[in-house]
């Protein structure tokens, strides 16, 4: 309001002049609007009606003045009041409505203006003090374009201009006696105008839209706004002056200067920032996260009512503990990496037993088995490795983060056992055992996971066949399956019934005269590394032994499957655990021996899993609900008494598909590193770990 | 209700071993930790749970009378 009125008095275009002042009325009706009381809406309607009738016949003179004389500029313009005698009426008639001088219907508004915002709080009257400092602007700026455009101005010659014709200067002329005839007239607008004001709720004594309502002081303010706008008119070379040394800087200039030291700030702050150290990242992360924490923790004190920890469940607890730490601290300690991962694995080890002293032997197998497979997996991948570690690191890094580390091990400690001790609610486990119960079961954990939360286990089993079969195929860029991994010489009644592959081999050995089956077969067949390993690499202790237990454990698996309604046990349990059967075989007869043990892509697996899961989920809507589970007791013929579920076919399919990816994983990271490490080799021998 | 002592003090060693070995520079440290990091938590979890118990199995007493109170909390 105030900054465009101000910026109008200097300018020297008579269009620039306006628009400015136009800005400087947006103000005053945004002041109107966002005040939000009746009398307020009323007097932004009728200024915003006001504004229109004497803004639109202005800016069309200037149009008119620019046609004649073929400038804008106020400076050039002279002596066109005598000239074009009409066009100088209209404009004086729309602009005395701008600078509110009564009868017209700028007065109107402008008085319903003053008088709302009056009424209004301490805001709406420092609301008010500008708007008449706005308004003294406005008459001074309506005083500059008219004198501008229609005086007659010392030193210069009269403006030369065509002849306007009669129909160019109607549409300005009606809307300025619009003006004149609307300012009177302004009570028959109360209708029209009211109905927005009337979205308000009426006050006591709402304002009425009239020409004339008593000698006020909203008149008084008005008269204040003439006379200030007819002394700043008065010294216009002053304020020009004025406006112009104040105007040091365009706002065009600003903002770019803006824009350009911001982004020289991101730059900067970005290159401060993203060193693109990892460890950087996560320092500065976690103690982010720490100071939070810590500040939290401080403010709050939330310890005062939690009970001290007891020592231990049990003796044996502790104990273990101890031994865990120990394995984690020697983890940070070693120089060689296999001794690192061995260490890491021993934390693992000692997790597992934890929860069997926890009373979880679930969870406790499950950790055991994804211990083991991880461990081998590391180890598997780590050959490629140099042996130890390059330990180039400065010692401020290590002065860091030894106590980022030590805080955030001993704030989440902190942490669990405040909230821990704030637990208030009853443990779901008697809610779960009576769920399981009334289901016919015994094994709590197997039950949640393949009955009451399957949806869990169902999406969780799709999340790691993705994820599986993503990585192992972005490790090596080309195609998963390899036919070139087949195995040197075929081995008779490996697997009888094992597959294509298996049977073709055996028919073709069958009819070369050779014995088949495992107690007919020599040796050296019985083991493939036999003819696939050079000697030097063999440890024939440890493929005989892998040979003779990989049933045993492939059957152990199987019961660990099916036992895991009444016995911890179930398919995630039973996968890994034939995984690892298959795993010895490879790590004693090297990827022949493994070949041959799975003569299946373990894709197949994986999606023969994945399908069999979601079939059984998606056989349940035969029933109504997705995952209905089907049960069946009877008697078999020489089981005995049976109990069959659907559950454990999903079970299987869950079986299946972690079977799947444990080998998928074993062949990728296995055997197509042994066979990098053939090609690299001078001698093309088959690799072991 | 209490934690035990021994899964804290176990679960704290680990995740400051875990959170030292992620903060080093060697990719096999960083992914050891990320596993030892893992243990830790798994421990949190555990000292959460509240007293050690009977595993959640109801195998010594028969189906039909299998009464909440042999498996007083089954694990997390």
């Amino acid at each position: 309001m105030l900054l465009g009125g101000w910026r109008a008095l200097r300018l020297h275009d008579l269009k620039l002049v306006l628009a400015y002042g136009t800005v400087s009325q947006l103000g005053l009706l945004t002041v109107l609007t966002g005040a939000g009381r009746h009398d307020t809406g009323l007097a932004a309607t009728a200024m915003i009606l006001g504004h229109a009738l004497f803004k639109a016949p202005l800016f069309l003179v200037t149009g008119i003045v620019d046609h004649a004389t073929g400038t804008r500029d106020l400076r050039k313009l002279s002596g066109l009041g005598r000239r074009l005698p009409a066009v100088c009426a209209v404009a004086v008639l729309a602009g005395a409505s701008m600078a509110a001088v009564p009868p017209l219907l700028g007065f109107s508004a402008k008085e319903a203006a003053f008088q709302a915002l009056l009424d209004g709080s301490t805001g709406d009257r420092w609301a008010l003090a500008a708007a008449v400092v706005g308004s003294a602007l406005t008459t001074a700026y309506t005083l500059r374009y008219l004198w501008g455009a229609f005086a007659r101005k010392p030193g210069l010659p009269d403006t030369t201009a065509h002849p306007v014709p009669a129909a160019f200067l109607a549409p300005p002329a009606v809307l300025a006696l619009a003006c004149l005839v609307l300012g009177p007239g302004v009570s028959w607008l109360q209708g029209l105008l009211g109905t927005y004001a009337g979205q308000f709720p009426a006050p006591a004594h709402p304002y009425h839209l009239a020409l004339w309502h008593g000698a006020g002081l909203a008149l008084g303010l008005s008269g204040a706004a003439w006379a200030g706008g007819v002394l700043l008119f008065l010294a216009a070379s002053p304020v020009t002056r004025a406006g112009q040394r104040l105007a040091w800087r365009s706002a065009d200039l600003v903002f770019g200067r803006m824009l350009l030291a911001l982004e020289r700030t991101a730059l900067q702050c970005t290159g401060f920032v993203q060193r693109g150290s990892l460890s950087v990242y996560l320092v500065t992360t976690m103690s982010v996260v720490l100071a939070g924490q810590i500040a939290v923790l401080v403010a709050d004190e939330p310890w005062t009512d939690v009970p001290a920890p007891r020592l231990w469940d049990h003796p044996a607890q502790a104990a273990v503990a101890l031994l865990t730490c120990a394995a984690a601290l020697l983890c940070l300690g070693v120089r060689r990496r296999m001794k690192a991962v061995v260490f890491a694995g021993l934390t693992g080890y000692g997790t597992a037993l934890l929860f069997v002293a926890q009373g979880a032997p679930d969870l406790a197998l499950t950790q055991f088995c994804v211990e083991t497979v991880s461990m081998i997996v590391f180890v598997l991948v780590l050959r490629r490795m140099p042996v130890r570690f390059e330990e180039n690191f400065s010692r401020w890094r290590r002065l860091l983060r030894m106590p980022v580390a030590l805080a955030g091990g001993a704030a989440v400690a902190v942490v669990v056992w405040i909230m821990a001790g704030h637990r208030r609610a009853d443990s779901a486990g008697a809610a779960m055992v009576e769920e399981t119960a009334h289901h016919g079961l015994k094994d709590v954990v197997a039950t949640i996971l393949v009955d009451l939360r399957a949806w869990d286990t169902m999406g969780e089993s799709a999340v790691l066949a993705a994820a599986a079969i993503g990585v192992t195929s972005l490790i090596y860029l080309h195609r998963r399956a390899d036919g070139a991994e087949q195995p040197v010489l075929p081995l008779p009644g490996d697997h009888p019934h094992a597959g294509l592959r298996t049977a073709w081999r055996a028919s073709r050995y069958e009819s070369a005269g050779l014995p088949t089956g495992d107690e007919g077969g020599p040796e050296r067949t019985w083991l493939a590394a036999s003819a696939t390993l050079a000697p030097e690499r063999r440890s024939l202790v440890l493929e005989v032994v892998a040979r003779l237990i990989f049933h045993p454990v492939l059957v152990l698996s199987v019961y660990l499957l099916l036992c895991a309604e009444n016995l911890p046990g179930g398919g995630f349990v039973a996968g890994l655990t034939a995984g690892v059967a298959f795993i010895a075989r490879y790590l004693a007869g090297g990827r022949h021996e493994l070949a041959d043990a799975v003569p299946f892509k373990p894709g197949v697996f994986t999606g023969l899993g994945l399908f069999l899961s979601t079939g059984v989920a998606l056989g349940g809507l035969g029933e109504g609900t997705v995952l209905h589970g089907w049960t069946w007791h009877g008697h078999l013929p020489v089981w005995g008494e049976a109990h069959l579920s659907t559950a454990v076919l999903f079970d299987c399919g869950v079986y299946l598909l972690v079977l799947g990816v444990v080998l998928d994983i074993v062949r990728a990271l296995g055997a197509r590193i042994d066979r990098q490490i053939e090609r690299a080799a001078p001698r093309p021998e088959a690799g072991r770990a | 209700m209490t934690v035990s002592l021994s899964l804290l003090v176990a679960a704290a060693v680990l995740n400051a071993v875990g959170a030292t070995l992620l903060l080093t520079r060697s990719l096999t440290r960083i992914l050891l930790g990320a596993v030892v990091l893992g243990n830790g938590v798994n421990l949190l979890v555990l000292a959460a749970t509240g007293s050690a118990g009977e595993a959640p199995c109801s195998t010594r007493t028969s189906s039909a009378t299998a009464s909440p109170t042999r498996c007083p909390r089954p694990s997390p």
